[in-house]
């Protein structure tokens, strides 16, 4: 079975002044169709680097990507920009929204952008809202929802353009433990259906349980959880 | 990319957003459009003023004035007496109407009412010069060089009638105590160029009545008009020689209308130029507070930006969205800044009285030059945001 994911020796080092931070340190990973993997790491390790990197929201120093058996080291900015529109969905830790925007149109923005006319977007963002229990709040904008709501939304967001990929950082640390058990049973429902393989990033017990795979992520260096770090 | 009508819903919205902040950068680019829009309407109706001044006057001809009341042995100057104006066509025959014109502000008298005006002392070649028309009765002929008889300006004849509306040919007014018959009332008179008063104000007499009535009458300034042949630095070359030699000690100068519009426009031009520094200035500084608002709108919505970049807005996207931005709001800058600049030019033109017209093009420059200021002011920070790392952007976030 050909994997969604796979990235080979992925390394990538920030340059802050003369330092240089080697955040991820020859990182290899394959995800296939369905699968959930789930990741944790003290802060720090180059968990949010390796999501970037893997939602095309930064490039590697080395190594190689390949989503869907392509590789996507050779991608100019705007082919990795139509490429994360289309097979990538986000959900940020801290649910940032376009605050003009009702939480319908907020989901339906990867929609938009794709070139959908924006009443359609609109309505596939109402399904995935209604879906998430929000549809009596579709209307409304970010500043009149709570941050579990938001939450959804943002998952709502991620969705709505059936993505390949899904990357999730903290995805219900504003939500109840109910809420967040209902809304993590929605997402990984999607990946079952429809192939896509979730990448979530947690510290909370219930959704690292949920993975059918959890690594760790310790200075820059991804390994099983349980095995050895390597030196 | 997305659709355009989309972008520009983004850019209103995040346009009001800010609006305390845009408002300022707006108000600013709008006094600099209205400047522009001020500077290029007052050129243009100064220039018509000018050159319809001359129209009617005509560019052959030349204007002389006594230079000094004293000769350079400390006695008093002779005067240009109305001998020597006749004799002028005489010594310099290039000349064809010699007009010469003495004023003095008088006391003039009408139904036991006294207002101040001023008194001309005129031929009938300055009448024929000016292309002066009567309103009521006739005007002034060299025939009437003997005779005690007036013709008021148009705006004078009001201020006698005192909001009356009776005739006025037939009576009389009284000058420096003698009386003077009305003959007639001026059409609506043009103040010519070559003359500073307006003739609409003015009592106007035949040159040898007023030197004959008005106690040290003098000619202060002599206007010629030349055959359209001759040399224009030549008449007035001559003209000056031969007064200056016919009477010892007069000292004159004389200058050609032609010489004096050459002025003119140099002086519009300098005109020109000091509006069109003073509008480019304020255009620079109404455009640098746009690009100054949108700056700082990119500063302040990194988050945004990253957050459109990570779910799909290419650069293009986010670049054209803040070009939006900066065109909306300068063309919202140039809505106000149009109206603005033809509200100083009408209060300006009104002011000067000067006859008001706005060519159409102007408006439509005004705002085609917001926009313009809007694409380079717009360029940088959209550049800027287009630029940005979404990584980055949302770190704080993601």
């Amino acid at each position: 079975m050909t994997p969604v994911i796979e990235i080979e020796a992925l390394e990538r080092t920030f340059h802050v002044g003369p330092v240089a931070i080697a955040a991820l340190r020859g990182v290899s990973l394959r995800i296939f169709p369905g699968e959930t993997v789930a990741i944790d790491g003290p802060s720090g390790s180059g968990k949010s680097t390796l999501l970037n990197l893997l939602g095309l929201l930064d490039r590697p120093d080395a190594g190689t990507y390949r989503l869907d058996g392509r590789d996507l080291g050779v991608l100019d900015d705007d082919e990795r920009t139509v490429l994360r529109n289309q097979k990538i969905g986000f959900v940020f830790q801290s649910s940032p929204m376009l605050p003009r925007l009702t939480a319908e149109e907020n989901a339906a923005v990867p929609l938009v952008y794709r070139g959908q006319r924006p009443y359609a977007a609109r309505r596939a963002a109402r399904a995935v809202l209604a879906r998430l229990g929000l549809e009596a709040f579709a209307k409304h904008r970010p500043g009149q929802l709570s941050g579990g709501q938001l939450q959804r939304v943002a998952i709502a967001r991620a969705l709505v353009g059936s993505p390949r990929l899904i990357l999730a950082d903290e995805p219900t640390a504003s939500l109840d433990p109910r809420t967040g058990a209902e809304t993590m049973r929605h997402v990984r429902d999607h990946c079952r259906d429809t192939g896509a393989v979730l990448v979530l990033i947690s510290h909370n017990p219930a959704d690292l349980a949920a993975g059918d795979r959890r690594h760790v992520l310790e200075a820059g260096r991804l390994h099983a959880a349980g095995a050895t770090v390597p030196a | 990319m997305i659709p355009h009508a989309t972008n520009l819903r983004i850019a209103v919205h995040s346009l009001a957003d800010a609006w305390r902040r845009n408002l300022l950068a707006l108000a600013g680019l709008a006094v600099g459009i209205g400047a522009v829009v001020a500077m290029l309407a007052l050129t243009l109706i100064v220039r018509r003023e000018s050159l319809e001044q001359f129209d009617r006057t005509g560019t052959d001809v030349i204007v002389i004035r006594k230079t000094s009341g004293a000769t350079p042995a400390g006695r008093r100057a002779p005067a240009i007496d109305l001998d020597l104006v006749r004799r002028l066509p005489e010594a310099v025959p290039a000349l064809r109407r010699v007009a010469p014109l003495m004023e003095r502000r008088s006391a003039i008298g009408f139904t036991g009412r006294t207002v101040q005006a001023p008194l001309l002392g005129v031929t009938e070649a300055f009448v024929d010069l000016n292309g002066l028309t009567a309103a009521e009765g006739r005007l002034l002929t060299d025939l009437d060089r003997t005779e005690s008889f007036v013709v008021v300006g148009r705006d004078q004849a009001r201020s006698l009638r005192g909001g009356g509306e009776g005739p006025l040919v037939g009576r009389q007014v009284s000058v420096d105590g003698r009386l003077l018959t009305i003959i007639g009332v001026l059409a609506p008179a043009q103040a010519i160029k070559l003359h500073q008063g307006d003739l609409n104000q003015a009592v106007l007499m035949h040159a040898e009545s007023f030197a004959r009535i008005v106690e040290g009458a003098e000619i202060g300034v002599v206007y010629a008009q030349h055959a359209a042949a001759a040399e224009t630095a030549q008449v007035v070359d001559d003209a000056v020689a031969f007064l200056q030699a016919a009477a010892e000690g007069l000292a004159v100068q004389g200058v050609s209308a032609a010489a004096l519009l050459e002025e003119m426009h140099r002086q519009l031009k300098l005109f020109a130029l000091l509006l069109g520094a003073t509008g480019s200035i304020a255009l620079v500084l109404g455009g640098t507070g746009i690009m100054n608002s949108l700056m700082l709108a990119v500063a302040q919505r990194r988050v945004e930006i990253g957050l459109r970049r990570a779910l799909g807005a290419l650069r293009g996207d986010i670049q054209a969205q803040f070009l939006f931005e900066a065109i909306l709001l300068c063309g919202a800058g140039g809505a106000l800044g149009v109206p603005l600049g033809v509200a100083a030019t009408k209060a300006i033109a009104a002011y000067a009285q000067w006859d008001y017209a706005l060519p159409g093009a102007i408006p439509v420059l005004g705002l085609g030059l917001a926009a313009a200021v809007g694409v380079l002011a717009g360029f940088f920070p959209a550049y800027q945001a287009a630029r940005l790392e979404p990584a980055a952007a949302i770190k704080s976030v993601a």
